[in-house]
């Protein structure tokens, strides 16, 4: 049985081995995992809000968040040539027509472009809408479990 | 700015301030139910905004919530949190049907979701303004039924754009007979919490 893993609003978890990343009731946040496409060594985002605010680089923003994630696999060896990405969640909860673009939007959009960027090729994905979801993937398998109170399960 | 503690003086004001507002809230919603409800004493914490979302005790319940933003002399945020299970027996008080009646929750049943808490978190305000001054309105209410976190979380998100910490004013207030509990938080911006304590300085001063 695989470890479950935690991974909170505003922290970074790199795994090897079996163990599953979970992160409970996503809405509006991303939820970025980058793993190595060969061998069972992943890492989850768990980000608030797109951009890092001046001088701070931490987990709570998509930019500074998937920086430090490929940083961590690339410290335990693996090649960038071999990461791939799975993301989540972006979702709009709430419609209270104040915004032309929603928060949830703005994460997915700034991890697409933070992936781009450094060459990573987004290979799976359960974003936007308006619901929020529960994500579990397994670092030995790299399929991840969506669960979800509006449209069920699902596997990415 | 708002200090990392609060004095023992203006924690007792603002709970007062709240038991003010929950108070006219809480009579609001007797009034939509045609039952009683009972208040508890509301509680005031300032967070992290990556720790609101420990506030959900268990992973993964689903709830409906009402999320307003709050504009005028004070700008906040409201959320208002039913327990899923209740929601159904709420409606046929509020629709004034039978006990059973509501199965569904169609475009009536969520309109009327969204006009509960506008009213509860109105009758709030009101009450506020007329005891320290400030007047505010609640936008559109905007309405979720999904995992509590993923409503944390996504009002978290809101706040962090702005502000580090929040202020949560929690009212919780509940419907004896059917045990219908109703969590009301009030979650004002940081320059709304400088006026608030202004505004609360003055008048306690003019009593």
């Amino acid at each position: 049985m695989a470890e479950n893993i935690r991974v909170n609003i505003g922290e970074l978890k790199v795994m090897k081995g079996y163990f599953k990343l979970i992160a409970y009731g996503i809405g509006s946040c991303a939820v970025i995992v980058c793993y190595d496409k060969y061998v069972p060594v992943a890492g989850m985002l768990h980000a608030m809000l797109p951009e890092k605010k001046k001088g701070v680089n931490s987990n709570k923003f998509v930019d500074s968040g998937v920086e430090n994630l490929i940083r961590e696999l690339i410290n335990l060896d693996v090649s960038i040539n071999n990461i791939e990405a799975k993301i989540f969640g972006g979702a709009t909860m709430f419609d209270t027509r104040l915004n032309a673009e929603s928060i949830g939007e703005r994460n997915i959009k700034k991890a697409r472009e933070t992936l781009f960027k450094k060459g990573i090729k987004i290979v799976g994905e359960d974003t936007g809408g308006d619901y929020g979801r529960t994500i579990e993937f397994d670092v030995f398998n790299k399929k991840a479990v969506v669960k979800s109170f509006a449209k069920g399960e699902k596997i990415v | 700015m708002v200090k990392k503690e609060f004095s023992d003086f203006q924690k007792d004001a603002l709970v007062e301030l709240a038991n003010i507002g929950s108070g006219n809230a809480a009579t609001a919603l007797s009034q939509l139910l045609g039952k009683d409800i009972k208040l508890s004493v509301p509680s005031i914490n300032l967070v992290p905004v990556t720790k609101i979302v420990e506030k959900a005790k268990k992973t993964n319940e689903i709830v409906a919530a009402v999320y307003l933003r709050i504009f005028g002399e004070i700008t906040a945020r409201a959320l208002i949190i039913f327990p899923k299970e209740k929601i159904f027996s709420m409606l046929d008080f509020v629709m004034k049907r039978k006990i059973g009646e509501t199965k569904e929750l169609g475009e009536n049943e969520q309109s009327a979701l969204k006009e509960i808490g506008n009213i509860i978190v109105s009758a709030y305000l009101n009450a506020i303004a007329k005891f320290i001054g400030l007047n505010s309105v609640p936008s559109v209410p905007a309405l979720a039924i999904d995992m509590i976190e993923a409503i944390f979380e996504t009002v978290s998100g809101e706040i962090a754009e702005m502000d580090e910490e929040a202020l949560l004013i929690e009212n919780d207030m509940i419907e004896e007979t059917t045990k219908i509990s109703t969590t009301l938080l009030i979650i004002p911006d940081k320059e709304a919490m400088i006026k608030i304590m202004e505004a609360l300085d003055a008048t306690i001063k003019g009593l």
